[in-house]
């Protein structure tokens, strides 16, 4: 049988050090995964420095070719998180998990929010491109996340 | 558990040594699994990077992920041993960093093993930025766009140099979303 060079390409991608590294400093965690669907939590900091974690869901199709669909996700009732439960803080938190027509998360590597409003051509820095590995994608989510310690350790700081 | 794999090249039982492999991180993108025998100090890992860079090992130091302080030769690779856990090699020393935000500058010296996140602490403490403004900030190396990963460690941007440059930007946001 023949492998999905997709399949074997996330296969490598979840096995890679970076990856592994964020797994085991509790950065994220894979929930589970059946190709081309990839369910995973990304630990966050809320405005109130509350350590706690957001579940999200990956379609992979023609990865990498084609760019990942993230949508931040309620794995307990199988559907896109409720409005009223995404994360808060600044500017960036908000416009990264609002509601809008797609749904997905708003960042540009994003399947569908790289083609919508040109995202992906005006942010080349942030845009999906198949030598990224998945890392990029759990690094950009965690660092969005946990923004809201940063604030919270500079107000403990003053 | 340790994944201990045999060397049998030997051939000879006595001499055979089990190795594990150790992730070791030796730059910016710069990845690789180095195999080390069990009994052997943590710090044949620098000796084999020495090695290929042509420097003395004491030039160099050996960081576990999320450790403060740099491993020792009196530290001996063990059944047991974290080897899944992350390795950097470093250059020995501090980076001078130079942070640029508007018309300002500030710099401060930070360990090699200081994260991203950690110059991003200190330069928007530096620069006076409300703290509620914290969450909107990022760094990217001087004159370039891309954003850094807050976790990584600022001697591997610098790689041998002693100086390192960033700029205070904010961060990037998509446009024309619908609430």
């Amino acid at each position: 049988m023949i492998a999905d060079p997709s399949a074997t390409r996330i296969a490598a991608d979840l096995e890679e050090a970076h990856f592994l590294d964020g797994c085991d400093a509790g950065r994220w965690r894979i929930i589970s995964y059946a190709f081309p669907i990839l369910d995973f939590a990304i630990s966050a900091t809320d405005p109130d420095g509350t350590v706690k974690e957001y579940g999200f869901r990956a379609e992979l199709s023609n990865f990498p070719a084609q760019a990942p669909m993230v949508r931040i996700w309620d794995h307990v009732q199988g559907a896109p998180l409720a409005r009223d439960l995404r994360p808060k803080g600044g500017a960036r938190v908000e416009k990264t998990f609002q509601h809008w027509s797609d749904d997905t998360v708003y960042r540009p590597w994003d399947r569908m929010t790289g083609l919508h409003g040109n995202n992906a051509t005006n942010f080349p820095n942030l845009a999906w491109r198949p030598e990224r590995r998945l890392s990029f994608i759990f690094e950009d989510l965690h660092g969005i996340l946990n923004s809201n310690a940063r604030a919270h350790r500079l107000r403990a700081c003053a | 558990m340790t994944e201990v794999t045999e060397d049998v090249s030997i051939g000879d039982a006595a001499t055979r040594r089990a190795k594990i492999k150790i992730p070791v991180k030796t730059g910016h993108g710069e990845e690789r699994v180095i195999e080390a025998a069990l009994g052997n100090s943590v710090t044949v890992i620098l000796e084999i990077i020495a090695a290929e860079r042509g420097c003395r090992v004491e030039e160099l130091i050996l960081i576990r992920e999320g450790d403060d302080e740099p491993l020792t030769s009196v530290l001996v690779i063990e059944e047991g041993y974290p080897n899944k856990r992350r390795h950097h090699v470093h250059r020995a020393g501090e980076v001078n960093v130079t942070v640029y935000y508007q018309a300002g500058e500030h710099a401060h010296a930070f360990k090699r093993s200081a994260t991203v996140e950690d110059v991003l602490m200190w330069a928007i403490a530096a620069f006076h930025i409300d703290p509620s403004m914290a969450t909107e900030f990022e760094l990217t190396r001087h004159d370039q766009k891309e954003e850094l990963p807050g976790t990584e460690h600022i001697g591997h941007l610098a790689k041998g140099e002693c100086t390192l440059a960033f700029d205070l930007v904010r961060g990037d946001i998509a446009n024309g979303s619908r609430s």
